[in-house]
């Protein structure tokens, strides 16, 4: 396969000076033989109240999916993962149906399952109200490769909160677009965690289309070691009140890199909509690098939006405080940097994986 | 003639929610009115029905002022023949000073240039009694300011106006006792025999200073009963509870 | 409160209109080829290194592609452009000697009242060439140059070497390689040592000729703890071609010296206007840019600070207004290349009747730029729902002790402040005219009062009869 698939990557809507490097990503890297992946991805059993079922060829070409227009990563990596994907799920929240306990589908690596291309398809059917968690990790060491895609499509009045969780191996590569369109009144609420990988690049595209649909994306990203980060996220407000909120926190030691695009696109006819964006970076390192791409587009007049972008060291009136009452610095820079991320983590509806999500932060951190 | 205001009948909503259910109001030059009710009852609807707000509609009744009916008429136009309005919230706005809009205020209303010296020393004596600094002409209205200093500055843009009917919507709410009795001074200083005022509240301090001639109880959208300064007395001892019924009768 | 909107379909903007005939002593063919630029150099009687200088730079423009980035230039057309107008008449330090008609377009456009009133030097070029330049026999006396660029090259030409585009190379973009090939007129200013020029120095451009292409070069050195206030002000008459602008701007901001550079531009809604500034600051340096973008068909602008030494500060203060058939692409770029520098950037636009107003910065942080400091501070209005307003910045940062702040908002007016001011018996439309002067203050209260009062009445005209 081309070895430039994974050039010029992730890019913006519209672009901006060359030279410091923000319009798009590129990798080095091969991409990777393909092969079939044969975990299970779903815990049988637990989810029953859901209709939920492995990919395949017939619920992955359903014709609701024509109509999304969106790249994702870039046209061509989401085209590989609708043509030759080797898992995924397809799920369908039938009309009114509210479901509490969140569905999970968990993607593990390992030595010999080291290529993942999922292909997700939400459908969350009128008044639905649903949950899902995907996990992407890593069993050991291993040098895997994720391509995937997930599609969302909220009828009117439901609701989808997705919850991804990623912490592959420092040498993985992990490439993660979603893509979602609201009818009236849907709504989707993402948390994205970002704790792994040596490459994640990340992107989200809401369609708010629907009046009154409203879209929010809450990140939480810790960068160490050589990792790179890029996301990639865009909201476009078509439908009349639309609302959207993206929230992106994290911090970056040793020498990792970050770069943040969020696009709030408020379209001719989005009147009433409101738009907020908000960013704030702490800088652990000397050596890590930060980038911040908050942009605002509007051809509307009657909308408000506002984005904010900030970065800096940990606050060290709070770290010194901290250590008056005894404590180390690194643990007081922990509780500092748990302090700013809780009340996004706090979102997530499931004891074990706030639990763990806690451990790798502290480990990170703390022991790191 | 006597009578400033009449509202007859008067039905307004906002939002698709009718507000007002028939109230009826009239206010004579030299009088003081106060409107008590509880929250909800439509005490601002009122104040924005007879300053014309966009968002609140009159559905029927008519609202004269000086015995013409202003019900059609747009808000600049109504400030211009004599009536005030003091907010309960007044607006922020970066880029206009207070001396700013009241140059344009006043020009505005009076049709007529502003001798600049004469005015300046006008706004210097009002700020002076509002316990102002001098320098709170140049800033932006109400930018910055504090609760009690953004009414306070509605008071002064009332003095500098010299309205004929002046609504003042729970401008003593946030205030604390000092500043309820420096406004209050304000409010006595402006008042006449040629204009009215009808003050806004639910729990006033305000009435120890300004004394009311007339006392509403405004509950579910209208007139529940007039009375004296004592009725204010009844209400701040016993609430609303008594005035219930009569809605419900 | 009904809405209602009409939309005007140009404007009458006044003096700025007024057009000369097009008058010239030589003016070179269309287009753009070595014969043109070697016609020009010999023209002038450049020193060679000059006329080396603009064929290289011919080259690099010939080899340089177009930005992948903001408004399409597909209406540039270097063919039908004329590069050289030479106006008739000399280089005069004597108003009277002025050509009448050139005079009476300055004279209106209030530029020798000023020079009596408030000004420290008033130089005004009119197409190609500076026809007048003055300055204040005390600031000659202190060692202060304010003259034009062709006769700096020849009376000081050492210092112009040294310096002119060096901060800003030909290689840098296609339209600054253009420049350099092309370049004609601009003022030079050099304020020596611990000298403070208190009242300003302004330049004028008037670009009168159709079809032509206006490409002045300024170079600014302050030396160690000099203070100067530079004003720019351009304008043209309204052609039904294109003209095109594109200027350099070079400051050179030494130790603890303070430069700022106020700009008003006002160019017609024919101009393409493609133009660069930069400024250097070393050491405890200042550099206050002060920018308002109003006309033009299509603007790429966005003066750029590099911090170079320890404690440089950069302000920014920007206000673009884009009406009707308008694309003003502008913003700044900070670079923070040594520690404890700071910048600040307040920007404000309007879009209007179908103009586009895009915020485009950038601040960068470098490596060793520890305890850098940057507050970025951009908000766009938008008048109705046929314009566009976006924001685009980027933040770039190398170094974790740094406090680094950025904020936008976009909207439009309130209905609760237009209400509130009718409540004081001010009309809709003069409510909402003192709204947008109002969300222009904070730039207004920057420039100088001509100015300021200039710009009100650009917002007036801007205004009139489309709201309300």
């Amino acid at each position: 396969m081309s070895e430039n698939l994974l050039n010029n990557i992730n890019y913006i809507p519209v672009r901006t000076w060359n030279w410091l490097g923000v319009n798009d990503i590129s990798i080095d890297r091969d991409m990777p033989e393909m092969k079939p992946y044969t975990l299970d991805i779903l815990q049988i059993g637990k989810n029953s109240s859901i209709d939920i079922e492995p990919i395949d060829k017939m619920n992955s070409s359903i014709d609701l999916l024509n109509s999304f227009q969106y790249d994702g990563i870039s046209k061509e990596l989401s085209e590989l993962v609708k043509d030759n994907y080797n898992t995924g799920f397809y799920a369908k929240i039938n009309k009114d149906q509210r479901i509490k306990e969140p569905v999970t589908i968990h993607y593990e690596f390992d030595t010999d399952s080291d290529v993942i291309y999922d292909n997700n398809i939400i459908i969350a059917e009128e008044g639905s109200e649903s949950t899902f968690i995907i996990e992407y990790d890593s069993k050991d060491k291993t040098n895997s490769f994720h391509n995937g895609l997930t599609r969302i499509y909220g009828k009117k009045n439901s609701t989808i909160n997705l919850i991804k969780v990623q912490s592959l191996s420092d040498k993985s590569i992990h490439l993660d677009g979603s893509i979602v369109k609201l009818e009236e009144n849907a709504r989707v609420n993402f948390i994205l965690v970002e704790l792994g990988s040596k490459t994640s690049v990340t992107n989200v595209c809401s369609e708010l289309e629907g009046y009154r649909s409203s879209a929010s994306v809450h990140t939480v990203y810790i960068g160490d070691k050589g990792r790179t980060l890029d996301m990639n996220y865009r909201i476009n407000h078509y439908g009349k009140e639309t609302q959207s909120n993206i929230e992106v926190k994290g911090a970056l030691m040793d020498k990792s890199q970050k770069t943040f695009r969020g696009t709030i696109d408020f379209k001719k006819g989005a009147s009433g909509s409101i738009g907020k964006e908000e960013e704030y970076a702490v800088l652990l390192s000397k050596e890590a690098k930060n980038k911040s791409v908050p942009i605002l587009l509007c051809t509307e007049e009657d909308v408000s939006g506002e984005h904010s972008a900030s970065a800096g060291k940990i606050d060290e009136n709070k770290l010194f405080y901290l250590m008056t009452r005894g404590i180390r610095e690194e643990e007081a820079k922990r509780l500092i940097i748990e302090a700013n991320i809780r009340p996004i983590i706090d979102l997530i509806p499931d004891k074990n994986i706030k639990t763990i999500i806690y451990d790798e932060i502290r480990r990170k951190l703390v022991y790191g | 003639m006597n009578r400033l205001l009449e509202i007859k009948d008067v039905y307004a909503k906002t939002e698709e929610k009718e507000i007002l259910k028939g109230l009826n109001l009239t206010v004579n030059k030299g009088e003081v009115h106060v409107i008590m009710g509880s929250n909800g009852a439509g005490k601002s609807t009122l104040a924005n029905a007879i300053m014309g707000h966009p968002r609140y509609k009159v559905t029927s009744g008519e609202i004269l002022f000086e015995e013409e009916n202003i019900i059609d008429i747009k808000t600049d136009e109504r400030a211009r023949k004599g009536i005030f309005l003091s907010f309960q919230t007044p607006e922020e706005v970066p880029g206009i000073t207070v001396e700013g809009l009241l140059r344009s205020a006043r020009m505005s209303i009076t049709g007529k240039p502003i001798k600049l010296r004469s005015f300046r020393t006008e706004l210097k004596e009002k700020l002076e009694l509002l316990q102002f600094d001098e320098s709170y002409a140049a800033r932006y209205l109400n930018v910055g300011f504090s609760g009690g200093e953004k009414k306070k500055n509605e008071i002064i843009q009332m003095m500098l106006l010299n309205p004929k009917l002046v609504v003042l919507d729970e401008t003593d709410s946030g205030l604390d006792v000092d500043a309820v009795k420096i406004v209050s001074n304000g409010i006595n200083q402006f008042k006449n025999e040629e204009n009215a005022v009808i003050i806004i509240t639910h729990n006033s301090k305000m009435l120890e200073y300004l004394r009311p001639d007339y006392v509403h109880i405004l509950l579910d959208g209208k007139i529940v009963k007039t009375g004296d300064a004592s009725l204010a007395k009844e209400v701040i001892d016993n609430g609303f509870a008594d005035f219930k019924d009569i809605v419900r009768s | 409160m009904e809405k209602k909107k009409t939309i005007i379909e140009d404007l009458d903007r006044g003096i700025y209109d007024i057009k000369n005939e097009d008058k010239f002593s030589y003016k070179t063919k269309t287009g753009l080829t070595r014969e043109v630029i070697l016609d020009i150099s010999e023209k002038k009687s450049e020193p060679e290194w000059m006329t080396e200088f603009r064929l290289k730079s011919l080259q690099i423009y010939n080899e340089i592609e177009l930005p992948a980035w903001g408004p399409a230039l597909d209406e540039l057309d270097m063919d039908n452009i004329v590069i050289y107008v030479k106006p008739d008449t000399q280089m005069n330090s004597d108003w009277s000697e002025v050509p009448e008609e050139i005079k009476d377009t300055f004279e209106k456009l209030g530029i020798p009242k000023a020079e009596r009133e408030s000004l420290a030097g008033v130089g005004a070029q009119y197409d190609s060439e500076v026809v007048y330049h003055s300055i204040k026999e005390d600031l000659v006396k202190q060692g202060v140059i304010y003259t034009d660029m062709e006769s700096a090259i020849i009376e000081y030409e050492d210092i112009i070497k040294e310096y002119f585009m060096k901060l800003v190379p030909p290689s840098d973009h296609k339209f600054v390689a253009l420049h350099g090939a092309v370049w004609s007129g601009g003022s030079f200013v050099y304020v020596p040592e611990g000298v403070e020029v208190d009242i300003p120095l302004q330049s004028y451009f008037r670009l009168n000729s159709p079809g032509a292409g206006q490409f002045e070069h300024t170079l600014i050195i302050l030396e160690k703890n000099a203070k100067l206030h530079f004003i720019e002000g351009c304008s043209a008459p309204k052609y039904n071609v294109t003209n095109l602008h594109a200027g350099c701007v070079e400051l050179y901001i030494k130790e603890g010296a303070t430069l700022r550079y106020s700009t008003i531009e006002n160019w017609s809604r024919n101009m393409l206007n493609l133009n660069t500034k930069r400024a250097v600051v070393e050491k405890n340096g200042t550099i206050e840019w002060v920018s308002g973008s109003f006309g033009s068909k299509i603007s790429m602008l966005y003066p750029m600070s590099i911090l170079k030494g320890e404690n440089a500060k950069s302000e920014f203060t920007g206000i673009t207004f884009a009406g009707k058939d308008q694309y003003l692409d502008t913003g700044t770029k900070v670079v923070h290349a040594a520690p404890y520098t700071s910048s600040a950037i307040s920007t404000k636009s309007i879009s209007k009747s179908g103009g586009t107003a895009v915020y485009r910065g950038s601040v960068t942080v470098t490596e060793n730029a520890h305890h850098a400091k940057s507050v970025i501070s951009c908000e766009s209005l938008m008048l109705d729902d046929l314009s566009r307003s976006d924001t685009i910045p980027v933040l770039d940062i190398r170094n974790n002790e740094v406090e680094i702040g950025h904020e936008a908002k976009i909207g439009r007016i309130s209905d609760d402040t237009i209400y509130y001011l009718m409540t004081r018996g001010i009309s809709e439309e003069e409510a909402k005219a003192m709204i947008v002067r109002g969300f222009a203050d904070p730039i207004a209260k920057e420039l100088p009062l001509e100015y300021a009062v200039e710009m009100n009445n650009l917002i007036k005209l801007e205004l009139e009869g489309t709201i309300g």
